[in-house]
This record gives structure tokens, C-alpha cells and sequence, in this order.
């Protein structure tokens, strides 16, 4: 099992494609810390002046905007890292780590390389295996590195605006990586079993982005109608993920009142998560195990 | 690897067969290659070599039958047997953002054993060596076909199988990978070459077998096949009528009119009982000239007949 597990690695390490993710991961922690600093700051200025266009005060009037703003600039400091420095990497890892699976599973197919690995005498089990074991060391690597981005841009931005950079808490941030990578897996798994059962990345990227999307739109939308929708809605994954990781805000920005009340709680989201990541690795076996490599 | 090998043969298929629905595209295929020979598989496209070659290795799951490499049943101890085999496939595929060296590389640390120490010798030995800091995808067909060679060698296999190893490489290069699988052979590992170089085949082959409609059709040593499809032209008057007692002699298959005369496909050795014939009836003829057939002439023949023939009730 070690062979093929060092063989994966020493492709993965060898192809731009993880090197360009990690990059932009982070890259995109410290860019849109900053973003945020200057373009609310900026805001901020610009109301405090009384300068403000119509359209940026609030309806509660220009004190209560400027009381918000400056709650929103304080998310940066080191003290919230686990809420919006985590969230932003649950957020932009998804849809990134949905491409790199599909893409990792699905070319293997589309260069014909399986048929090469397999005639030299791999087993399609351990091919198996060892993509979803080098891609869950991926995901982790990309998880660590993105938080620890966003905590230096934390630090950074805090001590660039003067704001207090004490409070951070390690634990705290542990803890909403952990399962913010949790959260990952039943996306990487579901990605691979698409590009696998498709044989192309493209198939593979396209579904899993568009479930990833509709899913957790369509279940807001849903829930915001009737709050009974929430029984079928949490049986899925998108409500399960934002249960686990406790972002305040849905990719698709539809966390209403409604849907925030009926999240299933952690530990059946992280249940529910944990079967779909088994059916969704049981099917890629099965397809594997049952297919014919055809060698044109 | 070699040392390992105690039975002369490496590979066999036994009653092998392979359906896609109502396609049959191997039909109860019985194959052996032994150890120190070189055995061509040979077939027009679509015959069913490349499934064969798909089912010993298994990638492709046979409907029934077996095939065994080195006395291991490759349904039940796949990575076992194909520790011993190595396979250069039709199309070579690797991957096109690692170099030629790497990709060599990465395969020998999936093989084990001493196979990483292998890379240096066979991308010298397969003429790599220049290029082999260049990324795969900007190699040439031959380049290509070279590096899927090398990679077969990789585990110093007892069995090669070795699909088209000739395509895309220019004449010398073509040469060389035929200097190369006589050198494997003797080197004791048995060689499968899957072609549609009759030529190459001819030049290489200790053995072969001719496979159409997934069934083999003929089986033996290249003199054991070309044997029986030897030709005889002749120049003779009256040739409609000479047709006509050429045609009863024993061993004459076919009689045809050429522009010269005559052209007899008949079995071997049969020049004088065709002059008996011709004489018998009163007709002499001015030239029995016999012609040896190559390869390629019985290979058509085989597969046009075969083509041609009613299917089986």
C-alpha cells in the first residue's frame, strides 16, 4: 500500500495544479483580509466625514451604520480568526478542492494512465485508495496552509490598523479547521466518484460545483417557504456541512432565520456527512471493481 | 524475476472469452508462450488482440476461461503474476507534465524491488537518454513508443507483451525494437508481440497466431504457415481447359487466370503432380514456376477467407 501511496506523491509534488491551489489559497487569505480592511475602512471614512453617498447609510441612519462597519473591521483581528479566517477558507477550499478531486481522478482516465498503472500491476483497489488517500492529504495540507494564512493575515491587517491583536485562541481555531476539513471530505468524495463513473474531469467538476451550489440554494429557498422542508434538507449535505462548520453565511447567502433555526445538530451532521462519504466510496469502488479498462 | 521462472511456459490462456453483449470478441482462445520465444499475435483491427491482451492482464474481465502468467491465475493472483510480466500497451500513456525520466521513475516506485535502479540503464539502452529531462507530451510518436518499453522492462519481467511496439518509429527504429525483442527472448523471457507489421513479425516471430472474429484461424511456426500457402504460376495453352485439370489434382486449393497464365494455390512440393496432370491431358506447359509465399500474402488470404466465409449455423 506504501508504493502506490509514494508513487501518488511523487506525481502530485511533481504537477502544477496543487502547487498553483496552495498558492492561491494562501494568496486569497491575505488579499481579501486586506480587501476587507481597506474597503470597509474606507467606507467607514467616508461616512465618518459625512461624505457618504445616500445609498451606503442604512435605513437605522448613519451612527448605526457606523457602529456595524466597525464591528465588521474588528472581525479581522486574531481574536475571530476561527470565524471569518476558517470561513473563508471552507468557503473558497470547497469549490477549489472540488476541481483539484475531479481533476485528480478524472485525468488519470483521460490520459489513459490507469490502464498504464494498472498493467503494471496495481490493483484497483489500491488505485483507489490511494487517490482518495493523497487527495485527504491534499485536502489537509490546503487547510492547514489556508488557515495559517489567514491567520498571519489577521496578525498583518490588526497590527496595520493599530487594532489589538491579542486573543487569538489556538484551540478555537483547531477546532473550526478540523471540522471545516471535515466538512471537505463527502465533497471530495462525491467530485472523484463523478470524474471516476464519468471518466472526465470536466463531468466530474461540473456536477460537483453544481450540486455544491443548488443544493444549498435550493434548500434555503425551500426552508424559507416552510421550515417542514428542513427533515428532507438535512438528510443532505449542504445543511449538514453548515451545521459542522458553523458558517455564518451559506455559499449561495441563503441563511434565513428559518433555515439557521433548523440545522441538524454537529454530531448527526457529522454522522450524515460520514455515511454520504461511504455510499459515495462504495459506488466508486463498485464502478471500478465492475469496469472494463478497454485499451483504445 | 527471470531466475524465477521454472516452467518453460510464461503465459497461457485456456478456452478465453470475451462478450460485449452480443459481440464476441475473443472466442474460446487457447494460447502459450514459452519461455526464450517470441509468439506474434496477429489479426486484422478489430479481431479481438487487444481485448485478449486486455483480458491477460486484467483490465478487461473474461466472460470465461483463464489466462495464467507464470502458473498464477491472473482472476485470482493478478498482482503476483504481473510482478513477472511487464506490458507495453497499444496506445502509451503517460503522464504529459512529468518528464521521460520521471515517468519512469514513478513507475519503478510502484513496481519496488530493484526497479528504480533500472531507470538509468533502459533510458540508455531504449536511446531515451538524450531527452530525458523533456516532458512526455513533447515527445514524438517513436520517443513515445520507446519510453513504453522501457517501462515493460522496468520489473525484469519473465513476460513481455509488446502491442504495435512499432508504430511511429522510422525504419532504423523499427529495427532496433526488432534486435531488441530477439534480445529479450534470448534472455529467456517469453515475448507476446501483438502486430500489424507482417514483416516485423516475420523477421521476429518463432511462432504465430492468426486470430480473426476473436478465433484463431492459424497457429505455428512462420515455415509451418507459409508451408501451405505456396503458388505456382504457369504458362500454358489452353489454359481454360488446364484450369480444369489442375483443379482435380489432390492438394490444389485454387486455379486462377492471370494475364501470364495461370496461378495454382496449392500445398507445397506439388510442381511435378501438376506437370503430370498438364501432361496427362496432352497440354504442356511452358514454365511451372513455384512460389513461396510470404507471410503477409497467407495472412490475407487467411483473413479474407475467413471474411468471406457464410456464418456458422
Amino acid at each position: 500500500m506504501l508504493r502506490p501511496l509514494r508513487n501518488e506523491l511523487y506525481r502530485m509534488t511533481r504537477r502544477w495544479m496543487p502547487r498553483v491551489l496552495l498558492a492561491t489559497i494562501a494568496g486569497a487569505g491575505i488579499v481579501l483580509y486586506e480587501l476587507i480592511y481597506y474597503s470597509v475602512n474606507a467606507q467607514l471614512t467616508l461616512l465618518r466625514s459625512g461624505n457618504a453617498p445616500a445609498n451606503l447609510v442604512g435605513p437605522a441612519g448613519a451612527e448605526a451604520t457606523i457602529k456595524q462597519f466597525e464591528e465588521t473591521l474588528l472581525q479581522v483581528r486574531p481574536a475571530h480568526v476561527q470565524e471569518l479566517g476558517v470561513g473563508l477558507v471552507a468557503g473558497l477550499g470547497s469549490v477549489m478542492l472540488i476541481v483539484f478531486a475531479a481533476s485528480h481522478m478524472g485525468t488519470e482516465f483521460g490520459w489513459g494512465t490507469l490502464r498504464t498503472q494498472l498493467a503494471s500491476g496495481l490493483s484497483r483497489r489500491a488505485f483507489l485508495a490511494t487517490k482518495l488517500g493523497s487527495l485527504a492529504l491534499f485536502a489537509l495540507a490546503f487547510t492547514v496552509l489556508g488557515i495559517l494564512a489567514t491567520v498571519a493575515a489577521s496578525f498583518l491587517v490588526s497590527t496595520q490598523a493599530g487594532y489589538d491583536t491579542g486573543g487569538f485562541d489556538l484551540a478555537k481555531v483547531v477546532s473550526a479547521g478540523w471540522r471545516t476539513g471535515y466538512s471537505f471530505i463527502p465533497y471530495l468524495a462525491l467530485a472523484s466518484l463523478i470524474a471516476l463513473w464519468s471518466r472526465s474531469s470536466g463531468a466530474g467538476i461540473a456536477a460537483g460545483l453544481v450540486i455544491y451550489f443548488a443544493e444549498s440554494l435550493v434548500t434555503g429557498l425551500l426552508i424559507s417557504f416552510n421550515r417542514d422542508f428542513a427533515t428532507i434538507a438535512n438528510l443532505g449535505l449542504a445543511r449538514n456541512v453548515q451545521s459542522l462548520s458553523r458558517i455564518s453565511v451559506t455559499v449561495a447567502g441563503t441563511n434565513s432565520s428559518n433555515s439557521a433555526a433548523t440545522l441538524p445538530d454537529p454530531t448527526q451532521a457529522a454522522v450524515v456527512l460520514a455515511v454520504w462519504t461511504v455510499v459515495f466510496i462504495a459506488l466508486a469502488v463498485w464502478r471500478l471493481r465492475t469496469r472494463d479498462i478497454t485499451l483504445a | 524475476m527471470l531466475g524465477d521462472v521454472t516452467d518453460d511456459v510464461v503465459l497461457r490462456t485456456s478456452g478465453l472469452v470475451k462478450r460485449f453483449g452480443e459481440l464476441v470478441a475473443v472466442d474460446h482462445l487457447d494460447l502459450e508462450v514459452k519461455r526464450g520465444e517470441v509468439v506474434g499475435l496477429l489479426g486484422p483491427n478489430g479481431a479481438g488482440k487487444s481485448t485478449t491482451i486486455g483480458m491477460i492482464l486484467g483490465l478487461v474481465t473474461p466472460t470465461a476461461g483463464r489466462a495464467d502468467v507464470l502458473g498464477m491465475d491472473i482472476a485470482t493472483h493478478r498482482e503476483e503474476a504481473l510482478a513477472g510480466l511487464g506490458a507495453m500497451l497499444e496506445v502509451t500513456s503517460f503522464y504529459p507534465y512529468l518528464t521521460g525520466r520521471e515517468n519512469l521513475t514513478a513507475l519503478a516506485i510502484l513496481r519496488g524491488g530493484g526497479a528504480r535502479a533500472r531507470v538509468d540503464p533502459l533510458l540508455k539502452r531504449l536511446g531515451l537518454a538524450d531527452r530525458e529531462k523533456a516532458k512526455f507530451r513533447t515527445y514524438s510518436l517513436g520517443m513515445r513508443q520507446r519510453l513504453g518499453i522501457a517501462s515493460t522492462l522496468l520489473a525484469d519481467p519473465a513476460v513481455v507483451i509488446l502491442d504495435e511496439p512499432g508504430n511511429g518509429l522510422d525504419p532504423a527504429g523499427q529495427r532496433e525494437i526488432r534486435e531488441l525483442t530477439k534480445e529479450l527472448a534470448r534472455e529467456g523471457r517469453g515475448v507476446l508481440l501483438a502486430s500489424h507489421l507482417l514483416h516485423e513479425v516475420e523477421l521476429v516471430c518463432d511462432r504465430v497466431v492468426v486470430i480473426q472474429k476473436g478465433r484463431i484461424i492459424a497457429a505455428g511456426t512462420i515455415a509451418e504457415i507459409t508451408r501451405g500457402g505456396s503458388s505456382y504460376e504457369i504458362v500454358v495453352p489452353e489454359p481454360a481447359r488446364a484450369a480444369e485439370v489442375l483443379r482435380r489434382v489432390e492438394g490444389v486449393r485454387e486455379v486462377r487466370a492471370t494475364e501470364q497464365g495461370l496461378e495454382v494455390i496449392a500445398g507445397p512440393d506439388l510442381g511435378h503432380a501438376l506437370n503430370r496432370a498438364l501432361v496427362g491431358a496432352g497440354l504442356y506447359a511452358s514454365a511451372i514456376v513455384p512460389r513461396q509465399s510470404s507471410l503477409e500474402d497467407v495472412f490475407l488470404e487467411l483473413t479474407e477467407k475467413e471474411t468471406n466465409a457464410p456464418p456458422a449455423a
